[in-house]
């Protein structure tokens, strides 16, 4: 309430503050709303994933067991190449081949 | 002294004012928003002219690498070639004529990129040709978007330069989606659309013997609860999506002439998600389940129907973008379920009666 009564005290009062200050004011205010508007408008903007990604291989062991690891992908990976063998004799093949998210682990 | 300034003021914004109206009335505004948005075309045009030389340095490389020492002329034959559509407005045996006009197609920029190099392997050559073509998309789309702008800017249309300002964020992000699957398939990794034949390798496994039915695509036999399954896919693990359409059909025709009765024709394929849903849903339809232009998919339709052979669908859903680029793991889980309804719908037909999976996709990266 105080500071509504002085603004009005000083806008009021035509020998407080010049009609030039005021024009100068205004366009002061003028500017700080236009900035405003750009930085609301600029976080608007849909920001860029900042997510990173890898592409990984699972072999796969095809006997009983089944196990299955994982590396990154190698240039020359396909799925279904058969990789080599595995304890039981089973094939290890490359069982699949994706794209997933890493996460990084918070310290 | 203050009233002067004040009154100085007050003229020159009426002043001001009166010649904006007046501007306004001679179409000021529509010139102010021409090149307005003309600004912003230029500068996502210059994106797109960056995508496209990096696209087209990176197809020139390959080549170089694969032993090719002047790449620049079969892009510039590769970029360029066009394809004119089929007359429409007579549609008697238009599907004939689209054959021919693929067929046309294949055949010469595969022969383009064979003689280009000739002791690549299968797979290399298969990647050059599919680096050829996103590197030819990339070009018509950047092409294409400075023809509308210079058009629009010379009948000073405005009207087109902000239709064109509006759809650009669209096509930037296609473009930008091509750019990146460039990198995926120059290292030969399968794609979200490899769905299909992801499936279909899963059920046959590494050691099953790939039998060609025609150009580029293969079929496996194998067993699902007692039932005899035929499994179609584009060979693999090159980049390529074979002939599913002609695969069915052939492979009907040669189970007819032994008597084999077919129970179900069931198509896997990747399928555009609606936005808001999740990639990696599974959906069972009725129809063909692939998305070519049409030779291949009135070839299944019409196999099905003259043989009245249950015709099904199991979908395998996912973002435009998520199509071309890397599989993802939720795509690579969705196959596992897709499996499983396939394995529901295949309990459905009599025992004694075969079955025929079509796993249509991209076979890159997946043998």
């Amino acid at each position: 309430m105080l500071a509504l009564k002085a603004s009005a005290q000083m806008f009021g009062n035509n020998t407080l503050l010049s009609p030039e200050v005021q024009g100068i004011l205004t366009l002061i205010l003028m500017a700080i709303s236009l900035t405003f508007l750009y930085y609301v408008m600029m976080q608007m903007q849909p920001k860029k994933s900042q997510d990173k990604f890898e592409t990984v291989t699972v072999i796969k062991c095809l006997g009983d067991g089944g196990s299955a690891e994982e590396r990154p992908f190698q240039k020359g990976d396909f799925v279904g190449k058969i990789v080599g063998e595995c304890a039981d004799k089973a094939q290890k093949v490359i069982y699949a081949i994706y794209e997933r998210k890493v996460e990084v682990k918070k310290p | 002294m203050s009233s002067t300034i004040t009154d100085w003021i007050s003229a020159i914004s009426q002043l001001a004012f009166l010649v904006i109206f007046l501007l306004l009335f001679m179409g000021f505004n529509q010139k102010f928003q021409i090149y307005v948005s003309s600004r912003n075309i230029k500068l996502k045009l210059g994106v797109l002219e960056k995508m496209m030389n990096e696209s087209q340095s990176k197809t020139a490389s390959y080549m170089r690498n694969l032993g090719l020492e002047q790449p620049e002329k079969v892009m510039e034959k590769g970029i360029n070639y066009f394809v004119i559509e089929p007359v429409n407005i007579e549609p008697t045996d238009i599907i004939k004529r689209m054959d021919v006009l693929f067929s046309t197609r294949e055949e010469r920029l595969e022969g383009l990129v064979k003689e280009a190099l000739p002791n690549a392997g299968k797979v290399e050559r298969s990647l050059a040709s599919t680096a050829l073509e996103i590197s030819a998309a990339l070009t018509f789309v950047y092409k294409y978007v400075r023809h509308l702008l210079i058009t629009g800017q010379k009948t000073n249309n405005w009207i087109l330069i902000m239709q064109l300002e509006m759809v650009l964020p669209m096509i930037i992000k296609q473009a930008e989606a091509y750019s990146k699957a460039l990198d995926v398939f120059l290292e030969g990794k399968p794609i979200g659309d490899g769905a299909g034949p992801l499936l279909v390798q899963r059920i046959v496994g590494p050691s099953a013997t790939p039998i060609e039915i025609v150009k580029d695509t293969v079929y496996y036999e194998s067993q699902i609860d007692n039932r005899k399954v035929y499994l179609i896919k584009a060979s693999g693990p090159e980049s390529n999506v074979g002939h599913p359409g002609f695969a069915v059909e052939e492979l009907l025709k040669k189970l007819g002439e032994r008597n084999e009765k077919v129970g179900m024709i069931i198509t896997v394929d990747a399928a555009l998600k609606l936005e808001g849903e999740n990639t990696g849903e599974v959906a069972e339809g009725a129809g063909a389940a692939i998305g070519d232009a049409g030779p291949e998919k009135i070839r299944i339709e019409r196999a099905a129907s003259i043989n009245g052979i249950p015709l099904h669908a199991v979908i395998v859903k996912m973002g435009m973008e998520e199509a071309i680029l890397t599989m993802k793991k939720e795509i690579c889980d969705a196959v596992d379920v897709a499996l499983e309804r396939i394995k529901e719908l295949i309990k459905k037909v009599p025992e004694g009666h075969s079955i025929i999976i079509a796993g249509i996709g991209n076979s890159v990266g997946i043998l």
